[in-house]
């Protein structure tokens, strides 16, 4: 990231923060939809998540942490977006039909489906994890750092989704009769 | 069964599958509310002040420092202030919905504790007549008041950046002072034991550094310590201030109420006024965390 954007920004440059939000704005909503795994609070979190990243800009002591940083503040958007819909989105699960298969062949229709469910099954804080790890490649310590917990509960929290996904890999894949599509 | 190694490719390759790109049309409403939605400073009273506009105050406000006015002075170190006081008739006023700049009603107010920087809540105080929220403080003339959670703090106020303690500053008033006492160019003038709302605590002071030109620092600024919230925020300022601060345990929550002003500022008018405020401060009983 641009540091000399990020400084400009934390000065009140709208544009300069255009282009940050330009710049940043696929990789966190990326982040969010692998996290919420749902189109429209992925969108709301890192629509929220942007907002936020200018008003606590000038908050921001070292700007080159600005991708961490603004991480932490996406992973905290992306709670509040499970918070909202937890009442009622508990049961319902994604159909992966129409997402594409990955291009080594090693996900299967049936892993996908059952990798939907398991990961639906953790919290956010275990799914922040799993995809600040795997998908971004960030380091635990950076993991722990962009979420402000200790690396020993980021490694916990690691351990416990990727067994719960394990878990769920090997399950019977059959869906129930209750289970229904959105 | 499957290997680590075969579910963590797996979930790596899961994982690659979805959206990337932001729509447009989201991009598009971030950017149209960003004139509508102020910035929050740096919790920096010496130039902040000076070169605020209403819009961005307002928006502190919102985030919400609590505040009372007080005297940024030495003061005496006393054996005790606060204390049991009435129970007020009326109910306090939440400071955050207090508009800024505009005076305050003299009267019963309290921080609620909402926002961001986390801030510590229920402090009830008595504001008497001349105050006005600053947003980060509530102040009168040249002197502040606020309230303080504390988080962290640093080695040297100069290299903010670079000096946050690891492992962080533990939870205690003790752990809090010795930490300030080894910054590097903080100077602690004295600490004394005192009781404000009949809780038991510190009190201190401290000069900020001086003879440093802060725009070397790291920050551009001083930085004394780290409150809880997004971003770190930390309180900051200039060289060549004064601090008093009562660092009490309430309950084992560490609570800090910070006087600050311009050295050769205070009077003993608001020497007065500012311990008539401190005098009237009492902490609610804060909820007890789940097990």
């Amino acid at each position: 990231m641009d540091t000399d954007l990020v400084v400009r920004a934390q000065h009140g440059d709208e544009e300069a923060f255009a282009s940050l939000a330009v710049a940043a704005g696929d990789r966190l909503h990326a982040v969010a939809h692998r996290i919420l795994r749902d189109t429209d609070l992925a969108e709301d979190a890192t629509q929220q998540a942007l907002l936020t990243v200018w008003r606590d800009l000038p908050q921001l002591r070292d700007p080159a942490r600005f991708d961490a940083w603004s991480y932490r503040l996406l992973v905290r958007a992306c709670y509040a977006e499970g918070r909202r819909t937890r009442r009622w989105a508990p049961n319902l699960r994604l159909l992966p039909a129409d997402e594409p298969t990955a291009a080594d062949g090693s996900s299967t229709v049936v892993d996908r489906d059952q990798l939907e469910r398991g990961f639906r099954r953790l919290s956010i804080d275990h799914r922040a994890v799993v995809v600040l790890h795997h998908y971004l490649d960030m380091p635990l310590d950076e993991v722990a750092e962009t979420l402000g917990v200790p690396v020993g509960t980021a490694r916990s929290r690691l351990h416990h989704a990727m067994r719960g996904l394990r878990a769920a890999l090997e399950a019977d894949a059959r869906p129930s009769s209750r289970e229904a599509v959105p | 069964m499957s290997t680590d190694r075969d579910v963590t490719r797996i979930v790596r390759s899961w994982l690659e599958e979805g959206a990337t790109a932001l729509p447009d049309r989201v991009l598009d409403e971030v950017l149209d509310r960003v004139p509508a939605t102020p910035q929050r400073r740096a919790w920096w009273p010496a130039r902040r002040l000076p070169y605020m506009n209403n819009a961005l105050k307002m928006a502190i406000a919102a985030a919400a420092v609590v505040v009372v006015a007080v005297a940024g002075f030495s003061l005496v170190p006393r054996d005790s202030v606060g204390g049991p006081t009435p129970t007020p008739t009326s109910s306090p006023t939440v400071i955050s919905s207090v508009p800024l700049n505009v005076k305050m009603q003299p009267g019963r107010y309290m921080t609620d504790g909402t926002d961001e920087p986390v801030l510590p809540a229920g402090i009830q105080f008595t504001v008497p007549d001349g105050w006005h929220n600053a947003g980060w403080a509530i102040e009168k003339a040249d002197v502040q008041v606020s309230f303080w959670a504390i988080g962290n703090t640093y080695r040297d106020p100069c290299k903010s950046v670079s000096t946050a303690l690891v492992p962080p500053l533990g939870p205690t008033v003790g752990e809090f002072v010795s930490a300030l006492q080894a910054q590097a160019g903080t100077k602690v003038d004295s600490t004394t034991p005192v009781t404000v709302g009949g809780h038991s605590g510190q009190l201190v002071e401290l000069d900020w550094p001086a003879g440093i030109d802060v725009s070397k620092c790291e920050a551009g600024d001083l930085r004394l310590w780290i409150a809880p919230g997004s971003g770190d925020p930390s309180r900051g300022g200039g060289v060549g201030r004064h601090s008093t601060l009562w660092i009490v345990d309430v309950d084992g929550r560490r609570e800090v109420i910070e006087v600050t002003s311009v050295p050769g500022s205070i009077t003993e008018a608001k020497r007065s006024e500012a311990r008539s405020i401190v005098e009237s401060i009492t902490f609610a009983a804060q909820a007890s965390p789940a097990p």
